[in-house]
């Protein structure tokens, strides 16, 4: 049997098996068209590789994926909420634009579209800039809310001459 | 992190100095870091699979894994361990492909005349062509005793044997104790002389 010198020996041998010099000195630039070539076609593997981890990504980690959707829902319904809630009618905004331009007087303006339920009766007021005012431009009630607007007032309003 | 200018050769720099360059996007650190192990690697990816194109193949991809996950790689074990244990599972996931043709591997790739470096052998070896047939043939047998070993087997003998490591570090690279290592090592030994039994003599004769 050969004993374990001579096997060393033998072994020894499979040291030298390698490709010579040359081989190794072109090595790195061989390597470097090799990654650039992987780079510009990726194998199979790697492609299947690829959209598995993508698959991976989304049923596995929902939860910054559901977390992200439902701020963005709730952003959305409050946006809607909040515009809803300032957004007058075209035809209200054509209104107190016009009665605005035309109320600018020292010190205020005129608030030309009152919430009077009867203004032929009530006189428009002189509202001076207060934080009372909403940012469409009317009247808020004593709890802020926004004013209904009445039509007959638009009417009245439109009809007022400065 | 390193304090040596990029572009400068990185001769004396230790692995991990290289490592945490390459992180950096010095990619002539990792150049280095493939001047020092290509060779090495060659040897074990070679005497695993016995063929020189597959090994060309195969250690492309050694360093291309190597690169694409460096920043994986933590310093919980030397450099050295690492792209080893890269290389041999690499080598191991090839031969576990071809599994069923394992045994029928041509061994006639193997550029022999090449391979073996005249002041090795006594000069009137170099000079004989029976002598150098015999080589050949020995050379060829050889390979085939390490490829009927099972990949287990033949790592260790791969790593201890023609690699030159010790113990410790076969077990770290392959992930089991030093007494897994002694022990597959004995195994294979036992069957490595059994079946080169008969080319000692002419193994002799050669050296």
């Amino acid at each position: 049997m050969v004993n374990d010198g001579d096997l060393k020996k033998l072994l020894q041998l499979k040291k030298l098996e390698t490709p010579g010099r040359e081989y190794f000195d072109h090595f790195v630039p061989e390597f470097h068209r090799y990654q650039r070539s992987e780079i510009l076609h990726p194998s199979f593997s790697q492609r299947i590789a690829e959209k598995v981890s993508e698959i991976f990504a989304m049923v596995f980690r929902p939860a910054p994926v559901l977390g992200m959707a439902t701020a963005a829902v709730i952003a959305v319904v409050v946006a809607v909420s909040l515009q809803s809630g300032s957004q007058t009618r075209p035809s209200e905004f054509a209104m107190t634009y016009q009665n605005t331009a035309k109320g600018i007087v020292k010190g205020g303006f005129i608030n030309a579209t009152a919430t009077y339920s009867d203004p032929l009766i009530q006189e428009p007021e002189l509202q001076h800039n207060t934080p009372a005012t909403g940012s469409h431009g009317y009247r808020n009630d004593e709890k802020g809310h926004a004013p209904y607007v009445n039509q007959v007032a638009l009417q009245y309003d439109s009809n007022l001459t400065f | 992190m390193s304090n040596e200018p990029v572009g400068q050769p990185y001769a004396e720099a230790p692995d991990e100095a290289l490592v945490a360059r390459v992180n950096e996007g010095d990619i002539s650190a990792f150049d280095e870091l493939i001047h020092r192990y290509k060779e090495r690697l060659y040897g074990v990816v070679y005497n695993m699979t016995s063929n020189h194109e597959d090994t060309n193949d195969l250690l492309m991809e050694v360093f291309d894994k190597a690169y694409r996950s460096i920043h994986t790689f933590k310093g919980e074990s030397s450099f050295y361990t690492w792209i080893y244990r890269i290389a041999l599972n690499r080598s191991l996931n090839h031969l576990g492909k071809y599994k069923k043709n394992r045994n029928n591997i041509s061994l006639n790739d193997i550029d022999t005349e090449d391979a073996v470096q005249k002041e090795f052998l006594d000069s009137s070896v170099a000079v004989d062509p029976e002598k150098q047939a015999e080589l050949k043939e020995l050379q060829i047998k050889l390979n085939e005793s390490l490829q009927k070993l099972s990949d287990e087997h033949r790592a260790v003998v791969v790593l201890f044997d023609i690699e030159g490591m010790s113990h410790g570090e076969i077990g770290r690279i392959l992930n089991c104790s030093e007494g897994t290592v002694r022990s597959r090592l004995h195994y294979a030994h036992k069957q490595l002389q059994k079946m080169l039994e008969k080319y000692t003599t002419k193994a002799k004769e050669l050296w």
